[in-house]
């Protein structure tokens, strides 16, 4: 468990020392409603905003600006007893533009006695009528542990912690970001939980200039059932 | 008392020797840590003279059913659990094994019965679990005499039955023979998905 908690310091840290050439913050809310049509088959839809707050690129750092919007909405199939295949379209509008996107995952979700550890493997391709089309093949792998017992019940906090590369392609060019994502979560009932962290991106890596982002995330996920 | 998984909801079927009977059971359980001077003195006690180990972890797990105390602690390369009423008085001890350690017959008749009820599965986790009075099981504890006590094995599986892998608890007697299947529901996993 030491070498674990080793590793996470270093891939949670070791970002922050990276050359920094631009740097952005601001907060990112993001809603997911899940409806839960059979045992195996959920329909998820999502919004999510980014709101920046400070951008050392502008001569006025600290200034409120709305970035984006993204609408997604995606069929959600449960295969085996670890396995979710996930595949949808996201609508974003940024700058008075529309940008569409497919989205394909794969989740391999693991439980252990007092954890679990999420795999997300996907592909996705972002359209607009300007660009030319970008294509991600991205990885993430999230642990999530009780703060309480060993399991997270009704009323019960919880961390998150992700990390996240993308690996990026567009005009010929190719790029990968990371990610580190730490989480407290609040499981509010068996429907409901809500979470609040950070979302730091270092982008541009294979290329001079990395970007460094750094997001408030606020996310609440909800579950309907049919028939409720 | 199993706290492998987060069960929210468990779809209980129980197999008797007249046969699968079905019926859906909602169970609600909350598990939470506390301190050692939390738990009854009675438990401490049992804890103390069973256990060398110094590292315990004591739970508090309620249900519809009640309120019990739970000591995890390592014994010997074991890990054991051990379930008391509010009183402090034991109600079982279970012990995690690899399946391997078990009776060569004893895995035959497990992996027959496995069969019987899947097409395909795969053991995860292997519990065995004690009744009996105290003395007794802290005796079987200690390895120094194996009487007046009843032995069960809980097994976690990934099962196919029908068209899909799902989880199951099962719970199984000393001659292998299964008393008590259930399937674990997890908790949405959204959070780690989206």
């Amino acid at each position: 468990m030491k070498s674990v908690l080793f590793l996470c310091l270093f891939v949670f840290i070791g970002p922050l020392f990276y050359g920094q050439s631009s740097f952005s913050s601001g907060i990112l809310p993001k809603v997911r409603v899940s409806y839960k049509l059979t045992d195996q088959i959920k329909w998820i839809n999502g919004i999510e905003s980014r709101q920046l707050l400070i951008d050392d690129t502008n001569d006025d750092s600290f200034n409120y600006d709305y970035v984006l919007t993204d609408i997604s909405s995606l069929l959600s199939f449960r295969i085996g007893a670890h396995g979710v295949l996930n595949g949808g379209y996201l609508l974003r509008i940024k700058d008075e533009k529309l940008f569409h996107r497919t989205i394909q995952q794969y989740n391999l979700v693991f439980n252990y006695d007092t954890f679990r550890i999420g795999h997300r493997f996907a592909t996705d391709q972002t359209f607009n009528s300007q660009e030319s089309v970008e294509l991600r093949g991205r990885y993430r792998i999230t642990l999530e542990k009780p703060l309480s017992g060993n399991n997270i019940d009704q009323g019960e906090f919880y961390l998150k912690l992700g990390n996240e590369y993308i690996f990026k392609f567009q005009d010929d060019k190719s790029d990968l970001e990371m990610r580190v994502l730490p989480f407290l979560g609040y499981e509010i009932n068996t429907k409901n939980k809500i979470e609040i962290g950070l979302d730091y991106r270092l982008d541009k890596l294979l290329n001079s200039g990395a970007e460094n982002d750094l997001w408030l995330s606020i996310n609440w996920f909800y579950t309907i059932k049919r028939g409720e | 008392m199993n706290s492998y998984f987060f069960k929210l909801k468990i779809l209980s079927f129980s197999m008797f020797c007249f046969g699968i009977t079905l019926q859906a059971q909602t169970k609600f359980e909350r598990e939470y840590r506390i301190k050692k001077h939390e738990a009854p003195k009675a438990a401490v006690a049992f804890i103390s003279k069973g256990f060398s180990e110094k590292k315990v972890k004591w739970y508090v797990e309620e249900s519809q059913d009640g309120k019990t105390f739970e000591a995890k602690t390592n014994y010997k390369k074991n890990k054991y659990s051990i379930e008391f009423d509010t009183l402090g008085n034991i109600l079982d001890i279970e012990k995690k094994v690899s399946f391997q350690s078990l009776q060569n017959v004893l895995k035959s008749k497990i992996i027959s019965s496995l069969n019987s009820l899947f097409v395909k599965h795969k053991i995860l986790k292997v519990q065995i679990q004690w009744k009996g009075d105290q003395e007794n099981l802290l005796k079987l504890i200690k390895d120094t005499k194996k009487e007046n006590y009843s032995e069960l094995y809980e097994i976690v599986i990934k099962g196919k039955k029908q068209r899909t892998f799902k989880m199951y608890e099962i719970l199984f007697d000393s001659e292998g023979k299964a008393l008590k299947v259930l399937e674990i529901i997890q908790r949405p996993s959204d959070n780690l998905e989206l």
